[in-house]
């Protein structure tokens, strides 16, 4: 059995207490993601992205912002395959990560 | 300085709030366009921070609306994540002073803010000496005369003072005034400026007979004017060096 290996993201301890509810609520977005594909609800799958284009690399997250540009653009596009893969990729993140507070 | 921020992204919004804090400035987060313009009504800021997408009404119009209503020039910066040259456009041609997209990363966030807020204090008429009709205000040595006589002030008092001075003919907020002469963190509540108002409007004389008019404004702040017709030429504010 393999073990998963934890990407390990370092975040400014200043915003320890915030972190924890952030990471949650991109767990939400991913499954609102998905939802919005199957759904072919684009605008939400886009105003999703947009969010997660903007605040992604504040919080130390580079990755998240770079799924959210993607999201927003394949929104923008009406891709509903890749919309679907890109939550799912998005989830394979957010449960891939470890946080060191520095 | 005290920054009103326009932003219905809760993750945004806590962590600008979390940065500006650390660099000494107060947030107040308005989640909805419609909020911030009801909250205009009786608040008053040093500086407006956009987001774009809003779910009410475009920041871009809110900047139109900040523009066209409100008298002093606040400086405006949108922070948002649409990076198309012609938003950038629209907004710094629509009134928006700098431009910044998201994501954001805070030292340049910040480091935009000290510039936009020092270009600000540049371009206002404040100046080491301030002086309208017969009171004169050393801001560096910290000493106000009236009729060329030294007023016995408060430290708090004096602070109040420059304060006013320097947003003469401006209605400005209970919760401006007390961020701006108490600082952020105090646990203050507003009767404590009108107290000090009071107490300011009987020493300094600024009072219809001497020229002019502390207004306390319904649910809002207060605005220092001179009554031009008594005493011309009030409120005059000299650009001296120290």
């Amino acid at each position: 059995m393999g073990a998963t290996r934890a990407l390990v993201v370092e975040v400014d301890t200043e915003l320890a207490a915030l972190v924890p509810g952030f990471l949650d609520r991109r767990r939400s977005d991913a499954v609102a993601i998905r939802a919005a594909a199957m759904s072919c609800d684009f605008e939400t799958a886009r105003s999703l992205g947009h969010q997660l284009k903007g605040s992604g690399a504040g919080y130390g997250f580079p990755e998240i912002s770079r799924l959210g540009a993607e999201i927003e653009e394949a929104a923008k596009g009406h891709e509903r395959e890749r919309l679907g893969g890109l939550a799912d990729a998005l989830s394979e993140y957010l449960g891939s990560i470890r946080i060191n507070y520095v | 300085m005290r920054i009103a921020l326009l932003e219905d992204d809760p993750a945004q919004a806590d962590l600008v709030r979390i940065w500006l804090a650390g660099a000494g400035h107060a947030a107040h987060v308005y989640p909805r366009s419609r909020d911030l313009l009801r909250a205009l009504t009786r608040e008053s800021f040093d500086l407006y921070m956009l987001d774009w997408e809003l779910p009410d009404m475009p920041g871009i119009e809110v900047l139109g609306w900040l523009r066209a209503n409100i008298a002093e020039p606040v400086p405006v910066l949108f922070a948002t994540a649409r990076d198309a040259e012609e938003d950038i456009v629209a907004a710094l041609k629509g009134g928006a002073d700098d431009y910044v997209v998201k994501p954001l990363r805070k030292q340049e966030l910040l480091a935009r803010i000290d510039a936009l807020g020092r270009r600000a204090r540049a371009a206002a008429p404040h100046a080491e000496r301030i002086e309208a009709g017969d009171i004169a205000i050393h801001v560096g040595r910290r000493v106000v005369t009236r009729k060329g006589e030294p007023v016995d002030l408060t430290q708090k008092d004096f602070d109040l003072a420059v304060f006013l001075f320097r947003n003469v003919g401006q209605l400005v907020s209970r919760g401006h005034i007390l961020e701006s002469v108490w600082g952020r963190s105090a646990d203050l509540n507003t009767r404590t400026v009108d107290t000090h108002v009071s107490r300011l409007r009987s020493k300094l004389g600024l009072t219809p007979e001497h020229g002019w008019r502390l207004s306390a404004i319904y649910q809002h702040g207060y605005r220092l004017e001179p009554l031009a017709a008594a005493s011309p030429g009030d409120a005059e504010r000299a650009h001296q060096s120290a």
